[in-house]
């Protein structure tokens, strides 16, 4: 039982209620803020669920990539026909090249490589090579370009950046996510 | 129809905007009647009540229904009052004002016992926060010793020695203040 000895005198306890009251205008902004605030608050979990079940598709696509792209590395490296391109692999200090020389020599070996062979080397098209120029990304010596992904929603361009493949959303030009490349060498 | 808050706010969970606002409107008065008596300054305390009532709508989708709306809503407005006091401690204070009481009045009316409001917010600014919440949320909010002990997360036993602590400095400030004249 709480104990009233500890109360406020009456009169004193009801001066203390007596807040003046809000302006109407006053409180109608207070609380539209407050609606607003309860919008954005609301919205922003179903933006983090698709946001989430986005990065398990492109996690999953990006371990089948690799696996693809790993047995294909392996198959140039044990197939007798192949010349020796290990050492190509290893190459760091191809220059970036430009969107003419990508889009005009597709299969020049003049192109930024990755870690794959250029037989092997996703061929970029007019987009991807478009949005890794409008990026930035070729200006960028420690960016290698791989080779792009579309989903019906986005296309991504994959840049090597290390030992780590990255993930670009080709329209923001933000880095989606990361995976570790499966070549032992950096390029 | 009357709706009470628990099944205003089970809709309001489920996204019903007019719940939410119906909930903003029903605690509104409250909120901001704790605010300014935590702050103890009109101009700083509309901006806790501000505060508060984005705080309140914001943290609503989590709400866990533990203890009553009201009373978690209390515990929102509070802590936005202490916030507004610790940054309006950072910067100088204006000299008009309006928790500065003029010295003629008394605060308390010996003829008919009312008591005079700005000296009432003069002294209440001059009680410890820590003091003035647990008062505020006693006779402000009508909370028991149990709800503020949970709004604060604070043992009954401390709200009850700060309760009569907070008391005490009132009562004195304001029988100084009508004892000086």
């Amino acid at each position: 039982m709480d104990n009233d000895d500890l109360d406020l005198p009456g009169s004193l306890a009801d001066a203390l209620r007596n807040v003046p009251p809000a302006d109407p205008d006053t409180k109608d902004a207070h609380i539209a803020a407050a609606l607003s605030a309860w919008e954005a608050e609301t919205d922003r979990p179903s933006r983090v669920t698709a946001i989430d079940s986005r990065r398990r598709v492109l996690l999953s696509t990006a371990a089948a990539m690799l696996l693809i792209v790993g047995a294909g590395i392996g198959w140039v490296i044990h197939s007798p026909r192949a010349t020796p391109v290990a050492a190509d692999v290893s190459v760091s200090s191809v220059a970036p090249a430009t969107d003419s020389a990508l889009t005009d020599q597709t299969t020049d070996t003049t192109l930024a490589k990755g870690y794959v062979p250029d037989e092997y080397a996703p061929q970029p098209n007019s987009a991807t090579v478009g949005a890794a120029s409008a990026c930035g990304f070729w200006t960028q010596p420690d960016l290698k370009y791989v080779g792009s992904y579309s989903t019906p929603e986005h296309t991504y361009v994959l840049m090597q950046q290390g030992r780590t493949i990255v993930w670009f959303d080709k329209d923001t030009c933000a880095p989606v996510m990361t995976v570790p490349s499966p070549t032992t060498s950096a390029p | 129809m009357i709706e009470d808050d628990a099944s205003l706010v089970e809709r309001a969970i489920r996204g019903d905007r007019r719940a939410v606002d119906r909930l903003l409107h029903d605690h509104y008065d409250l909120v901001r009647a704790v605010c300014h008596r935590i702050v103890a300054n009109r101009a700083d305390a509309e901006d806790a009540t501000q505060q508060a009532m984005i705080s309140i709508a914001r943290a609503l989708p989590r709400f866990d229904g533990r203890s009553k709306f009201s009373t978690w809503a209390f515990r929102i407005a509070t802590n936005a009052a202490l916030d507004e006091i610790r940054r309006t401690r950072r910067r100088p204070r204006p000299t008009d004002d309006a928790v500065i009481a003029p010295a003629v009045a008394p605060a308390v009316d010996a003829a008919n016992g009312l008591v005079d409001q700005m000296a009432l917010e003069a002294a209440l600014s001059q009680v410890s926060p820590e003091y003035r919440q647990v008062l505020v949320l006693r006779h402000v909010a009508d909370l028991d010793y149990a709800e503020i002990a949970d709004t604060l997360g604070l043992p009954i036993g401390t709200v009850r020695s700060r309760l009569a602590r907070g008391r005490s400095q009132l009562l004195e400030l304001l029988g100084n203040s009508d004892g000086d004249r």
